[in-house]
């Protein structure tokens, strides 16, 4: 143990000896109207020295002593190279002027981000979309494949899905849009089907959740950055693939540059009949009198969605950096194909989703005083879901059906059942820089949802009107220390939620009667961060936030139809911890190695999670306590932009925490490995750059090839019942490829994508299967 | 002399153990489980995570000594849950998938003999008689509790017999059928009687009258015959899930029907669960209640399920918070230990409450079974560990069986052929 802490204590003094040999050049990147440009890219040429410049511009670098070429590069600008010869401390300044984007050129500014991403004091990851937009045929692809990250989709295009971020899932993971809930977008928008070329990048916080992002979340958070830049551009890109599955996207801007007046258009469908071949579903056969198994094609799966956005305003204007304006239109049909169980088959039921949305944000720098940045959003969402149940049918695999006395879903009797969800929200968010180590961020928003229900069908059903108003305050200080080598964080968070109920049917099951019809709570929750650089290759980090997670509408209010409300449901509380390791090796100019590795601990009471009522029926509730450790690592590779390698795993023990029972007596299953949850996963990926293949000019090849693995687990507890009695979710090898060639600079772009390459059985879930092989071919011309 | 009386009792004594001996071991013919055993059902983690509610089996030949773990059980969890009939060594179940299905639980797995496409009734929600060793009849309500539906099945050879709709009166405007009745077959007069009620049609509905009826019916066109109503009690002991999960009703040794019912408590008109029971009986042969008979005329207890103990007595297993815990809260959520056992004699209408068996937790299935003239009896206590106590039915003590390891509850108890 003494041998230990001296050798640490060695590297530590011989690392801070190092600095000392090393110094500071510090100063602002603008562009030529003045305005400070963030996220600039600083970095010495063939050197491990590299950082980027804040929202004020600024930046600050400590490099060894000597001449060398230094390099500023942002996104939308002319890169500036520049040899100088440091001797001591030094200010300079750069003035950055603008031109065309290349999508080459956002691949380079991509990478930034993750670095800026890894350099903040929680855990999380970037992911850059627009470098892989071409080939990429949605964003859970490439969300499913972060370190750390499951998606367990029940079906094809469209499915439901349930994504964990390190261990929690559901509704413990926050979506978010630019800072704002993604829900403002309507119910029906979703990572699986919001437009690719709208988004810039996704960030996945795993566990602590800055506060800034304004919603409560236990298990980690999502947060969609949409593609910002100052020219304009049109992008298009039309799809089509195996199981009639089509896809187009368009999505362009306009700046008038003397006015800055912006116009942002934006277009997504999508069209899936999912109609693969189902393996081994058990069909009854007359002749041979019982249940024989056979392969039949999916149906009654098709889906559709279709998003648009239109966004005007102006942008980069004294008054204003941004004051914008949109309308938005989602829509989304699904025919619900199947229950719980892959033996369930649905061949009538539908499920309508449409959301309107009106939204106004304005944002600016020095905002009444110097260093105060503001911003504001306004939000209103008109979301209309209905489900129709209206067929007395039991199908099979078939496609046949017998007649029967109770519906495909409620199992009740007929219903065409509304639900509209009027959601309003208001967030305000105000960033002051104290000095130029110290900032404050204080951030307020609101979100008022209602829950109106009424039936076109069942006319015994008593129409209902509901309302949450939720409140999310936070204050976060941040404070850099020794040259940025230190970055501290802390935050507290202050959650306000309101419900007034008044549905009074089922009260057994919603327990209405026990709850007062008008109630306010308040909620109180706190964390902390800290990054510490010893040298560019070692970094660690440390992050701990006792989170709140207040119940979704969906969780309180049920869905009417096979989710009971549940009004007696309390928060969950969470204890997170992270503790993680990163840094970026160049091992030469043009051999680049990053790691990343973590533990974390997630310590949940009052869990909430959707339990089985019987049938098709559900409900959330509390159920006290469990407990979640896990390890993951991942290493990316990359030589000279040509070859890269990337390697991640996950290792998770969740555990349930109840010592007792609801009713007060030992749980057997204390301590027990919670059931129907992966517990080892890895993913890796291989990608190949040939710029010019053929001798075709301008244009460049990518391959990539992508493999996942998922290890068996129990669907039931795994120490209770003799194993071959049990049922599990065998393990999972899936392999996919995506073959993209792109040309005249990146104009024009085509690519073809292979999944699931060696047509293996898929399940996500129990017997829920996934599709089989299938290509994708997509298209995209991007002009600017 | 005295040497020849030594070694003569002394060989009368070696005769006796020795016979005495013969007879110790248990798979005697007049022993009551020749053939066949226990199988103990629990369930464990229902309240953690969608669907992993799981169901464990553990067979036992003896219910009297020892301690049972379920670590190593059968999973029965992918099959079947434990709204289940059963007959001879076979368990019959109504899946959410739409199928009847006929299963066997071995050693260390659940088989499936046989299932067919079911498609008429909803699973849990439907009740059960047996019309002869083979033939079984469901009953139950549609979706939409507008019509009350049979369906006959072979259960040897898995078909489906035929099926129907029961010519009921129709309910008044505003009122629908319950969910499921109780269903039974009284062999004497080839008659299945058929116990019903009306209940409001949604929150939009009309309040119905407080009481229930009786439909006799004809097996063999399963016609309508005679329908009649009981006004002493406001609804059967079970009117969603029939007596899948325990019994409300049996028949005495002469053919008598007895029939468990409740009402609602005076003044407890939103609370609809605190109820108090009566036991009203059709005697053998006739087509109406016998109007004079209340075995269990209490103002308080409600009715839970029943065993019949064939001396004329009956185990009444009864739900009563003010009784058990001296207060009125009738969530079992919230107020778990509130049920009790009683015996009650069936013509002198007095009972005796079961005090060495404690308070139990459990309102959905029947912890009773009668073997011989032992009633094994599962009790989910709150204080130690669930376990099994034995009331003799001759000597009426009551002495503890087996145990359940700490954690595990008793969630059905059956006795099967092996």
């Amino acid at each position: 143990m003494k041998i230990r802490l001296f050798v640490i204590f060695q590297f530590v003094i011989i690392t801070c000896l190092a600095v000392e040999k090393n110094v500071t050049i510090s100063g602002f990147i603008k562009d030529s109207e003045g305005e400070a440009i963030s996220h600039a890219v600083v970095a010495f040429e063939n050197t491990k020295y590299n950082t980027y410049s804040d929202d004020k511009g600024k930046y600050t670098l400590t490099v060894p002593k000597g001449k060398q070429t230094l390099v500023v590069s942002a996104f939308g600008y002319n890169t500036i190279r520049k040899t100088v010869d440091l001797s001591k401390a030094t200010k300079m300044n750069f003035v950055m002027q603008e031109k065309s984007v290349s999508l080459n050129e956002i691949e380079v500014l991509g990478q930034s981000y993750s670095k800026q991403i890894q350099q903040k004091v929680y855990t999380a990851t970037n992911l850059d979309i627009q470098p892989v937009a071409t080939s990429l045929n949605n964003l859970n692809t490439l969300v499913s494949r972060a370190s750390g990250i499951r998606i367990r989709e029940e079906g094809g295009v469209g499915s439901d899905y349930n994504l964990s971020i390190n261990g929690l899932s559901g509704n413990a993971v926050r979506y978010f849009i630019d800072g704002v809930p993604l829900s403002v977008l309507g119910s029906g928008v979703s990572l699986a089907n919001l437009p690719v070329n709208v988004v810039e990048r996704i960030e996945i916080f795993k566990g602590v959740v800055p506060a800034e992002l304004g919603e409560d979340a236990l298990g980690g958070a999502i947060n969609i950055i949409t593609r910002e830049n100052r020219n304009n551009y049109v992008d298009v890109s039309v799809g089509a693939g195996s199981f009639h599955t089509y896809k187009a996207d368009f999505n362009a801007q306009y700046v008038h540059k003397k006015t800055g007046f912006t116009v942002r258009p934006s277009f997504g469908i999508n069209y899936s009949k999912n109609d693969y071949l189902m393996r081994d579903v058990e069909i009854w056969s007359e002749e041979e009198y019982k249940y024989i198994l056979v392969d039949k094609r999916r149906f009654h799966d098709e889906y559709k969605s279709a998003f648009a956005r239109l966004e005007a305003g102006f942008t980069n204007r004294k008054w204003a950096d941004m004051a914008l304006v949109s309308a938005s239109y989602s829509t989304e049909n699904k025919e619900i194909q199947t229950g719980r169980k892959q033996s369930i088959v649905i061949g009538d039921a539908t499920r309508e989703k449409e959301s309107l949305n009106l939204l106004a944000r304005y944002s600016k720098r020095n905002f009444l005083t110097k260093n105060l940045t503001a911003k504001f959003l306004l939000s209103y969402t008109n979301d209309h879901t209905l489900v129709t149940d209206t067929a007395f049918r039991i199908y099979s695999w078939d496609g046949t059906w017998v007649p029967t006395s109770f519906s495909e879903v409620s199992r009740r009797g007929k219903s065409i059942r509304h639900y509209i969800q009027p959601k309003i929200i208001f967030r305000t968010n105000f960033n002051y820089f104290i000095d130029e180590q110290r900032s404050l961020n204080l951030n307020y928003m609101m979100n008022k949802t209602g829950n109106k229900r009424y039936d076109d069908f069942d006319f015994v059903f008593v129409p209902t009107n509901d309302m949450l108003d939720k409140h999310f305050i936070g204050l976060t200080y941040n404070r850099l220390f020794w040259r940025d080598r230190l970055n501290t964080s802390f935050f507290v968070k202050d959650y306000i939620f309101h419900a007034v109920l008044k549905q009074k049917d089922l009260y057994w099951i919603t327990g209405i009667n026990d709850v007062p019809s008008s109630t306010t709570r308040n909620y109180v929750s706190y964390g902390t961060g800290g990054r510490f650089t010893f040298v560019p290759e070692i970094s660690i980090k440390a992050s701990y936030e006792r989170s709140v997670r207040l119940p979704v509408t969906r969780e309180f209010l049920g869905n009417g139809l096979t989710i009971y409300p549940n009004f007696k449901l309390r928060p969950e509380i969470a204890h997170n911890f992270n503790f993680g390791a990163f840094g970026e090796w160049n091992i030469h100019s043009r051999h680049v190695i990053n790691y990343e590795a973590g533990i974390f601990v997630r310590k949940v009471q009052d869990y909430i999670l959707r339990l089985s009522e019987g049938e098709n029926h559900s409900q959330y509730k509390n159920v006290a306590a469990a407990t979640v450790k896990g390890v993951e690592g991942e290493i990316i590779y990359d030589y000279n932009g040509v070859l890269s390698a990337k390697i991640n795993a996950s290792y998770l023990e969740e555990r349930n925490k109840n010592r007792l029972t609801v009713l007060n007596k030992p749980d057997p299953t204390y301590n027990n490995r919670l059931p129907n949850r992966p517990w080892v996963f890895a993913n890796a990926e291989l990608s190949w750059n040939k710029r010019n293949p053929l001798g075709v000019k301008n244009s460049r090849l990518k391959i990539d090839y992508a493999f996942r693995y998922i290890q068996w687990f129990y669907l039931t507890w795994e120490a209770f019942g003799i194993a071959s009695s049990k049922e599990v979710v065998p393990s999972q090898f899936a392999h996919d490829a995506v073959v993209s060639w792109s040309f005249a600079q990146e104009k024009y772009s085509l690519s073809l994508e292979c999944t699931n390459i060696f047509d293996r059985k898929l399940y996500d879930n129990y017997m829920l299967q996934k599709p089989g092989r299938a290509f994708f071919g997509k298209f995209r011309v991007f002009i600017n | 002399m005295k040497k020849i009386s030594f070694y003569a009792i002394l060989i009368a004594l070696s005769l006796i153990a020795f016979i005495s001996c013969e007879k110790e071991p248990t798979s005697t013919p007049d022993n009551p489980i020749e053939g066949k055993h226990f199988d103990i059902w629990t369930q464990i983690g229902g309240n953690i995570g969608m669907g992993t509610g799981q169901f464990l089996v553990k067979s036992t030949l003896d219910l009297e000594n020892g301690e049972i773990d379920f670590q190593t059980g059968v999973d029965v969890s992918k099959k079947i849950n434990v709204s289940f009939i059963v007959k001879d060594k076979y368990y019959y179940h109504v899946s959410e998938t739409g199928r009847f299905g006929k299963y066997q639980i071995t050693g260390n797995s659940i088989e499936t003999i046989k299932e067919i496409p079911f498609p008429t009734l909803k699973d849990r929600r439907h009740a059960h008689t047996w019309l002869d060793n083979k033939t079984l009849l469901l009953v139950g309500s549609t979706g939409d509790s507008g019509k009350i539906l049979w369906v006959k099945i072979d259960t040897e050879a898995m078909e489906i017999l035929s099926e129907g709709e029961l010519n009921l009166p129709t309910p008044p405007a505003g009122q629908v059928y319950n969910t499921a009745g109780i269903v039974a077959y009284r062999k004497s007069d080839n008659k299945i009687i058929y116990l019903f009620k009306y209940n409001k049609q949604g929150n939009k509905g009309t309040e119905p009258a407080k009481e229930f009826y009786a439909a006799f019916i004809n097996p063999a066109d399963m016609a309508v015959v005679k329908v009649v109503t009981e006004n002493r009690a406001e609804m059967m002991a079970s009117t969603a899930y029939g007596e899948l999960r325990q019994n409300k009703t049996f028949f005495d040794e002469k053919g008598d029907y007895y029939i468990a019912c409740n009402s609602v408590l005076p003044g407890e008109s939103t609370n609809t669960t605190a109820q108090h029971g009566a036991l009203f009986r059709i005697k053998n042969s006739e087509t109406d209640f016998d109007k004079t008979y209340n075995g269990y005329s209490e103002p308080r207890g409600k009715m839970i399920n029943m065993l019949y103990l064939n001396n004329g007595k009956a185990l009444i297993y009864l739900q009563d918070p003010l009784h058990t815990t001296g207060n009125t809260v009738w969530n079992s959520t919230d107020n778990p230990y509130v049920f009790y056992c009683v015996v009650l004699d069936l013509k002198s209408k007095t009972f005796k409450e079961l005090k060495d068996i404690p308070h139990s937790k459990n309102s959905y299935s029947q912890l009773s079974l009668l073997v011989g003239k032992k009633a094994y009896i599962g009790v989910n206590p709150e204080v130690g560990n669930s376990k099994v106590f034995i009331y003799d039915t001759t000597t009426e003590k009551v002495t503890e069986g087996v145990s359940l390891k700490e954690g595990f509850s008793i969630d059905r108890m059956v006795l099967i052929e092996d």
